[in-house]
């Protein structure tokens, strides 16, 4: 039954088949067993709540999650619950207030069930950074399940939770989500609240859900999306039932391919799937449109200015005088912040403060962060025009299959991870990577659909009609 | 290319503090990140970025909503000394 | 030599508003320590800041209130560095767009250009505590505080200390009045920092900039400035080179020392806040907003002089204190005799509400103030006993015509009885009133008016029996 999706175990749960109890025993058993470290902590109080639910279910309530455990990445403040985002700086660390997106979860009746695994503050993807140790790819365990959403992405695939959530700042849901054949989306920038998300880079991070099939996805996002009033970037979107009208057609849906893209593509290991990608989509009666945007080569270097510039401000409130680890070295006010910070963050979180501090000084600010806010509106822009010629993009995920634990040594190295990601991020377009085909060495390898603004509900459409068919073929 | 002087400037910045060792790679990491930073100093475009607004009619209505208690906003201090969040004796 | 000496002001000051500026926590002092907060204001991991309106609109109103252009996009950037007051590590301010732009205000014979007003949080407060430590209360952190900085490029400047006050001063009149701010120097709600050059006397080249911080009160800053103006001729006089820098003022000692030299200026590293969104502010906003200002202490000294006819000094004394110059207009227009109502306020009231340090509460209501007004000039009462009413009634629940009525106090008797008690006391008196004729003492004149007075009870008009009795002796 752990291979269950949201929605098969919530209609077992109203069935009567299957209890709230049964499913969330089963999941608590299954992280028990395994090896891969995907959840950091199983909260203790998740069993009681299924009781309690299947008591509430029995009584007639019928929440669209009622009854189903979800996983939460480390990131996600639920009052009362450790949430350190893989930081040793906030291992102690218990959250006075509940995120918006947890609280959806438990208003629709989701068992809360503990928190996964990531790389530190998000940032890395491999899930290697983390104060935890790393998580093991559960395909390959000598692979990374990709970051820094993998503890979420892994525990998914390993059937550890019915979904999980995750958070994607450049890619930290869709790239793990590809690694570990799952299907994981960044909403549209605003889609979702980010109130009670511990921040990275506020302008780029979104919350999404990391599932198994598309129809719990479209669910999920269903649920978390919305404007919230304790936060000013989420959008006064109407809700929409993503897959309400799903038609098993793409007959003369315009699809588009990025020239650049294509260009970079070459000779890297996911080419081979997003040709048969494409030749799918063809022979589907999709229409193939090539488009041409500038400096799509500089969307990563743009990414790793502004991400790490926000982030060191963001990072900056974590100085040990008000909640979590002060270093007990520290002597005065100075030391304080010094011993903490230094003792606290791990050498990516480092890296990348440094980083931020350098693109945001006085004498660099234009050359860098003026400069990258500049080409970030021009590479928008030019997004925004291709798509009044297509109705929905196609990319990989990744540039294949799962890299080796410890493989990337070098940072820039790692940064190149995200190089079919971070376009979305950097424009806020909505992005999905869904399961298509396989590497090499028959690890899951994910294509990745973008679409304008608000419009996930293209994404939807098309990711179900890939998954409906593509074994077909 | 920064040079070490500038590194521990970043470091005071950051309130950050490596070891002469750690000193070394991070040096070279941080350079190798501008360097890979510095592409876009080539790339030709308007000095305009994008942001978004609304009106100010939307803004949040100035009515008090009731916020955590003493003892919670305290909960996780490292020290704490009558309601309040505590740091050793700062001299200004 | 001989200076031309150029001063700088950057004023804070906290806007009266209900909540916070980014969360929804009370904007309220004196409870006890972080029970205004929550996890936006403290800082939590995950917390995100939400505008508020009336800040933004406090802000427009002061900017207005300056003759300010309204910026119609303002954008928030944060400015970062680490103190332990910041729990964010940035505080929420504004560079590039900020709410207000370019004003002035009038300072004698001179409009000082203002370059801008912006709106930003305050930060929380610091307590030394005995124990060693320092103890961090964010109540006030998060509090809106506006910031003014004055154009000191521009000409004219503000080049005396007493000008730097007069510009105070009227700031915070100016704030008072149009309801932005309460401006309490004591609780800090009024803070400036000050920054001051010298050039020598009709040189275009501007001289070094020294600012000063943590100057708290008006007399200080005075004191600050005649200080820093000699300091730095004496350098300058000795052939020195003045350093740009920070220095804090020791109101104790009377000097300032070094705080933080050019070299070691802080780098702020301000970018867009990407947690909050630019606010476009419309015509139509602004225009409610003048539509609703309150009349600004320029104004109503023209009204006051011009229309009503009082003296600068009278309009001055009227207009110190925004409560008062407020009763004061609510009572002309019950009560159209400006120029009366003036003189029972700037005496009677201001005798019973000024403080050292201010003013206190009016404790009369105004219809009652008026009816004693009234009915004084109507010589329905006498005016001493007008005053006993007011002494009467101030600060409790009475009412002036009812105590004058319970006191007896209200002229009423008719003409005929007056004749008749004055015919009395002439004649029971005809030695005095012989010597009055021989000596024509007006004393003579007072001791009959007051026999009168005595049998009336006090319910005639003295000068009425006072000419009667001038008419009757005279005959």
């Amino acid at each position: 039954m752990i291979e269950l999706g949201v929605i098969d175990i919530r209609e077992k749960i109203f069935s009567g088949e299957l209890t709230s109890e049964q499913i969330t025993k089963a999941y608590v058993d299954e992280i028990k067993k395994s090896n891969i470290n995907a959840v950091i902590e199983i909260f203790d109080d998740a069993i009681d709540t299924a009781k309690q639910m299947d008591e509430r279910i029995k009584n007639g309530y019928r929440g669209k999650l009622a009854g189903v455990p979800i996983l939460v990445k480390d990131n996600i403040l639920i009052k009362g619950k450790h949430c350190s985002a893989g930081s040793l700086f906030l291992k102690d660390y218990i959250a006075e207030y509940t995120s918006t997106v947890a609280q959806k979860l438990i208003d629709e009746g989701a068992i809360l069930l503990g928190r996964t695994n990531m790389d530190e503050f998000a940032m890395g993807s491999g899930t290697e950074t983390s104060f935890y140790g790393k998580t093991l790819n559960p395909h390959d365990n000598s692979r990374v399940p990709g970051g820094s959403s993998g503890g979420s992405a892994a525990a998914v695939a390993a059937n550890l939770c019915a979904a999980a959530l995750g958070t994607d700042t450049g890619g930290s849901i869709r790239q793990p989500s590809s690694y570990c054949g799952v299907v994981g989306i960044k909403p549209a920038y605003g889609r979702v609240s980010r109130y009670g998300v511990i921040a990275f880079a506020s302008s780029l991070d979104q919350v999404g859900p990391i599932t198994k099939n598309v129809e719990d996805n479209a669910l999920l996002l269903e649920i978390l999306s919305g404007q919230d009033k304790n936060d000013e970037t989420s959008e006064n979107e109407p809700k929409v039932e993503y897959l309400k009208d799903y038609k098993n057609s793409i007959s003369g849906l315009k699809v588009g391919v990025i020239n650049s893209v294509e260009d970079m593509l070459k000779g890297l290991e996911s080419e081979k799937n997003y040709n048969l990608a494409k030749q799918f989509l063809i022979d589907s009666g999709a229409e193939i449109v090539n488009l041409d945007i500038n400096n799509m080569e500089l969307v990563l270097p743009v990414y790793y200015i502004i991400a790490p510039a926000e982030a060191t401000s963001n990072l900056a409130r974590f100085d040990g005088v008000k909640y979590s680890r002060r270093s007990e070295k520290a002597k005065n006010i100075d030391e304080i912040y010094k011993f903490s910070r230094t003792e606290g963050f791990g050498d990516e979180v480092k890296r990348r403060i440094m980083l931020g501090n350098y693109v945001l000084s006085s004498g660099y600010f234009d050359a860098y962060y003026n400069k990258a806010r500049s080409l970030q509106a021009k590479l928008r822009d030019e997004f925004l025009s291709a798509f009044k010629n297509c109705d929905i993009i196609l990319m990989p995920t990744t540039k294949g299959e799962a890299y080796k634990l410890g493989s990337k040594t070098d940072p820039v190295d790692a940064y190149k991870e995200d190089i079919f990601t971070v376009s979305a991020n950097i424009t806020g377009l909505p992005s999905i990577s869904i399961p298509f085909g396989s590497g090499s060495t028959g690890l899951p390898i994910g294509m990745q659909l973008l679409a304008p603004h608000f419009m996930e509900k293209r994404l939807y459409h098309l990711a179900k009609f890939i998954e409906s068919n593509k074994e077909i073929k | 290319m920064i040079s070490l002087e500038e590194l521990k400037h970043l470091e005071d910045l950051s309130r950050l503090e490596f070891t002469d060792t750690a000193r070394e790679k991070i040096l070279k990491d941080i350079n190798s990140m501008i360097d890979f930073a510095s592409q876009i100093q080539n790339a030709d475009c308007e000095n305009k970025s994008f942001i978004k607004s609304m009106d100010m009619k939307d803004l949040r209505e100035d009515e008090p909503k009731q916020g955590l208690s003493q003892e919670e906003v305290i909960s996780n201090a490292p020290m704490k000394r009558k309601g309040c969040f505590a740091v050793p004796r700062i001299m200004d | 030599m001989e200076y031309d000496v150029v001063i700088g002001l950057e004023v804070h000051a906290e806007l009266k508003t209900n909540t916070k500026c980014f969360c929804s926590c009370k904007n309220e002092s004196g409870v006890e320590p972080n029970t205004n907060c929550c996890p936006v204001c403290i800082g939590l991991p995950g917390a995100l800041p939400v505008l508020n309106k009336k800040a933004v609109e406090q802000t427009i109103r002061a900017g207005l209130a300056l003759g300010f252009d309204i910026n119609r996009t303002a954008v928030f950037e944060r400015k970062n560095y680490f103190y332990p007051d910041l729990a964010k590590a940035y505080q929420i301010s504004q560079l590039v767009k900020p709410i207000c732009i370019k004003g002035h205000l009038r300072v004698g014979e001179k409009d000082i250009p203002i370059d801008r007003i912006h709106l930003e949080e305050d930060a929380g407060k610091l307590v030394h505590s005995n124990d060693g430590n320092t103890l961090i209360d964010y109540n006030r952190g998060g509090v809106p505080l506006i910031e003014l900085v004055t154009d000191a490029l521009q000409e004219p400047h503000i080049e005396t200390a007493d000008e730097a006050i007069e510009f105070l001063e009227k700031l915070r009149q100016i704030y008072i009045y149009a309801g932005v701010a309460d401006c309490l120097i004591e609780k800090g709600q009024m803070r400036a920092d000050v920054n001051v050059s010298l050039k020598p006397k009709g040189s275009p080249i501007y001289g070094t900039k020294v600012e000063m911080k943590n100057i708290m009160g008006f007399k200080s800053v005075y004191r600050a400035i005649q200080y820093e103006i000699e300091r730095q001729k004496d350098i300058l006089d000795d052939g020195g080179k003045v350093e740009q820098e920070t220095r804090k003022w020791d109101d104790d000692k009377g000097i300032n020392f070094t705080l933080r030299t050019k070299e070691n200026s802080q780098d702020y590293r301000y970018f867009p806040d990407p947690d909050l969104l630019a606010v476009n502010i419309s015509e139509a906003e602004i225009d409610k907003i003048k539509s609703t200002m309150p009349r600004l202490p320029d104004e109503l000294k023209k009204i006051y002089t011009e229309e009503y006819g009082l003296s600068e000094y009278d309009a001055d004394v009227l207009l110190q204190f925004k409560h008062v110059s407020d009763y004061y207009n609510e009572c002309v227009e019950l009560y159209r005799q400006p120029k009366t109502v003036c003189n029972w306020i700037t005496t009677e009231i201001m005798a019973r509400i000024k403080t050292e340090t201010g003013a206190g509460p009016i404790l009369i209501d105004k219809t009652d103030l008026v009816w004693l007004m009234k009915n004084v000039d109507d010589k329905k009462i006498n005016r001493l006993s007008a005053k006993d009413v007011l002494s009467k009634i101030w600060g409790t629940q009475l009412h002036a015509e009812q105590e004058a009525k319970r006191l007896n106090l209200i002229i009423d008797i008719d003409n005929n009885a007056l004749d008749n008690i004055i015919k009395n006391v002439v004649d029971n008196n005809a030695t005095v009133v012989q010597q009055y004729l021989t000596e024509n003492d007006p004393k003579i004149l007072n001791y009959l008016v007051g026999q009168v007075m005595k049998e009336t009870k006090g319910k005639a008009n003295a000068g009425d029996v006072m000419a009667k009795i001038k008419e009757i002796v005279n005959k």
